[in-house]
């Protein structure tokens, strides 16, 4: 067990935090979750993630914010953004981090098995 | 008086007046040969103490006939009206060339006036008028060299150059050569009237050129002014207008009342946004201001009727737009906040599906775990409807979500990527999902209805996000093709038609449905305005379609009448380029 896929989600919306989390153990991975980018940045100090599931509307750190500090101190996480913001497009700082709009995630996102497979996507990367 | 008389004092015929007591016999005793010997034109005689002027003329010298002119103090009467005269007078010879063409002219006599007039003296008698005013033109001389050749005597106006003046001139022949000029300066006159003709000619011209309709009429409503603006709005010529009754053109009783309240509070009636005012254009939206005219000088009314429609429609199109936009940010705000609740709902079901399933490991794990027998478990629940329940959960989650996606488009930018695309290979592609659509539905035959697209223009390309136009294209044609189906089952006709105008693509879909009623046309765009009925539509379509070509493309879309009397949405969209170009 000692492969499996680590996964931080960081949403403030806790039912759907908990629902993301609840599926994606489901699906064998290895989950935490976090309310905001504070508590998530204390995450990836003292853990490393493969994939970090990030809201962009968080209260104190966005974000945005939260993505390229995490990236600092853990270049080797991966990145899904899961917003719900309808103006939301990608900036040239996370562009540059190899974000895509493929791992744009819109909320409401209808099938969740769409995260496993990006998951699974960039893990093999 | 004038007399014949032989040689024997005989007076053989007479005429003239034989006044205060004067008759040919006093002159009898006078011998003509006397007259005769002295073989002068001109005697003096005193007859009753008067005296008279004799003019002898041997008329046939055979018969030795005389004719005797005898004038009095009405010479001098006549004479001093010559010199009195405030008009100008003077005689003049001609002086014919050999070939028998009038070529200049002696001042033989002239009166006082003739003086002050000219600034000329006695000085020019027996000179020339090309002596004394080289500059004359030969107008002046053709024309009385005419009148002294056919002895029609002549009144005209005329222009000198050597008085730098304007003249009423009447003149007549007196005898051969002879001729008589009667004339007054009539500059000022002139300029007078021609002041008042430019002013009448300034005056016409506003009144003609006025970008409104001017009417005027008398008491009687008969019109006595009609400019161009009226014969073109109306399509009646001023000169079949005139004299007519106006209420036979316009609206009687809104004219009628308002010519009322003019009457009554004496002042100008202004009417804003007047609709069907006039006969026949019932398209026309007016602004009307009457007043009366000052009944000293004439009475009746004027109207300027003004055509507004086109500042009503910007002015609406104005509105429409900030309402738009208002609702549309409210919209796109109100849609954010939903999708997070709508992803609790959606992902809740999900999971709650997922985990209850008997054929999932962790599941049948856990089932064991607490010692439930997870097909039994499925079948209680499928006994009490929970997974209708779920079902029915997840298709109101999707149906939210969906509405909400659509108003996620009210915000000013569009997620999606602009591409050259073009413009008739897009409307095909919208012709043929529609035609799919209606397969699927029994309401509404597509195959029944005749789609024209033969003015589809071949090369027009399109920078846009095509996925929304293609969107814009078909949630019309849908619509049309409800429209379209809901009046006439047989005959129904879409036209697709677009065209390049500057740099502009216009795209129009147009219908011969029952058209849209006019005051439902400003509420169309409207985000869950719909004339459909509850559950067939969501009444997002078209404010998606407004939101998509205004604010994602910056066009603008609007509706109208068509062509085939049914609705018509215009779409323009800025930049347009020849394909390959």
């Amino acid at each position: 067990m000692e492969n499996k896929t680590r996964i931080l989600i960081v949403d403030d919306d806790s039912i759907v935090r908990e629902n993301l989390v609840a599926f994606l153990e489901d699906e064998d991975f290895l989950v935490d979750s976090v309310k905001d980018a504070e508590e998530g940045l204390k995450r990836i100090e003292d853990n490393s993630y493969d994939i970090a599931i990030v809201d962009m509307r968080l209260p104190g750190i966005d974000g945005s914010q939260f993505i390229i500090k995490t990236n600092e101190m853990s270049p080797n996480t991966k990145f899904i953004i899961h917003t719900g913001s309808t103006n939301f497009s990608l900036n040239q700082k996370l562009k540059d981090l190899g974000i895509t709009k493929k791992e744009l995630f819109m909320k409401p996102i209808r099938d969740m098995n769409t995260f496993v497979e990006e998951i699974k996507e960039l893990i093999n990367d | 008086m004038n007399f014949l008389m032989d040689n024997k004092n005989n007076i053989l015929s007479s005429s003239g007046n034989f006044s205060k007591g004067l008759s040919p016999l006093d002159f009898v005793v006078f011998d003509i040969s006397e007259f005769n010997q002295k073989n002068e034109k001109n005697y003096s005689l005193e007859i009753k103490g008067k005296k008279y002027k004799v003019d002898v003329k041997k008329i046939k010298t055979s018969e030795e006939l005389y004719h005797i002119n005898i004038s009095s103090e009405q010479k001098d009467f006549y004479k001093n009206i010559f010199k009195e005269s405030i008009l100008a007078i003077a005689t003049h010879r001609m002086i014919f060339d050999e070939k028998g063409q009038p070529v200049d002219y002696i001042f033989t006599d002239i009166n006082e006036e003739f003086k002050n007039l000219t600034g000329l003296n006695s000085d020019v008698l027996g000179k020339t008028v090309l002596e004394t005013l080289p500059e004359t033109e030969k107008f002046w001389i053709k024309k009385y060299g005419e009148i002294v050749k056919t002895g029609k005597s002549e009144r005209f106006q005329n222009y000198s150059v050597a008085f730098d003046k304007w003249f009423d001139v009447f003149v007549f022949k007196n005898q051969k050569d002879f001729f008589t000029t009667v004339f007054r300066d009539i500059t000022e006159e002139k300029k007078t009237r021609d002041d008042l003709a430019y002013t009448k000619d300034f005056l016409d011209n506003i009144i003609s050129s006025m970008p409104s309709m001017l009417i005027g009429i008398d008491k009687d409503y008969k019109i006595n002014e009609w400019n161009v603006k009226a014969s073109e709005i109306t399509g009646i010529p001023e000169e079949k207008a005139l004299g007519k009754d106006l209420r036979d053109i316009i609206e009687s009783h809104i004219i009628q009342n308002a010519l009322t309240s003019c009457d009554k509070e004496n002042s100008v009636v202004k009417m804003d946004r007047v609709k069907g005012l006039i006969n026949g254009r019932n398209d026309l939206i007016l602004e009307v201001l009457i007043y009366k005219l000052d009944e000293n000088i004439k009475d009746g009314y004027v109207l300027i009727l003004s055509d507004i429609s086109e500042r009503i429609h910007l002015q609406e199109m104005m509105i429409q737009n900030e309402k738009m936009i208002s609702v549309g940010g409210l919209a796109a705000g109100m849609a954010h906040e939903i999708n997070n609740p709508i992803s609790g709902i959606l992902q809740g079901v999900q999971n709650i599906k997922r985990r209850l399933s008997p054929d999932f490991a962790k599941n049948i794990a856990a089932a064991e775990r607490f010692d439930i027998d997870l097909i039994k478990l499925n079948d209680f629940l499928d006994d009490r409807k929970i997974d209708l329940f779920l079902d029915g959960i997840e298709e109101s989650g999707f149906r939210a979500a969906n509405i909400i996606s659509n108003m996620l488009q009210f915000s000013g930018k569009s997620a999606g990527e602009r591409k050259q695309i073009i413009l008739k290979e897009l409307i095909e592609r919208v012709y043929e999902l529609a035609s799919n659509e209606f397969d699927l539905s029994k309401k509404v035959d597509f195959k029944k209805i005749q789609v024209d697209m033969s003015k589809v223009e071949e090369d027009i390309m399109l920078h846009c996000v095509d996925t929304e136009i293609e969107q814009v294209l078909l949630n019309l044609v849908i619509n049309a093709a409800h429209a379209v189906f809901s009046h006439r089952k047989d005959d129904g006709r879409i036209n697709f038609i677009t065209k390049r105008k500057d740099d502009k693509i216009f795209i129009e879909v147009e219908d011969n449905g029952p058209g849209i009623d006019e005051t439902l046309k400003t509420r169309i765009f409207e985000p869950f305005f719909t004339t459909k009925e509850a559950g067939e539509g969501t009444g997002l379509g078209l404010s998606v379609s407004y939101f998509i070509i205004k604010e994602h493309h910056g066009g603008d879309i609007y509706v109208s009448t068509g062509e085939m009397e049914g609705t018509r949405f215009t779409i323009i969209l800025p930049g347009g380029r020849k394909n390959g170009k």
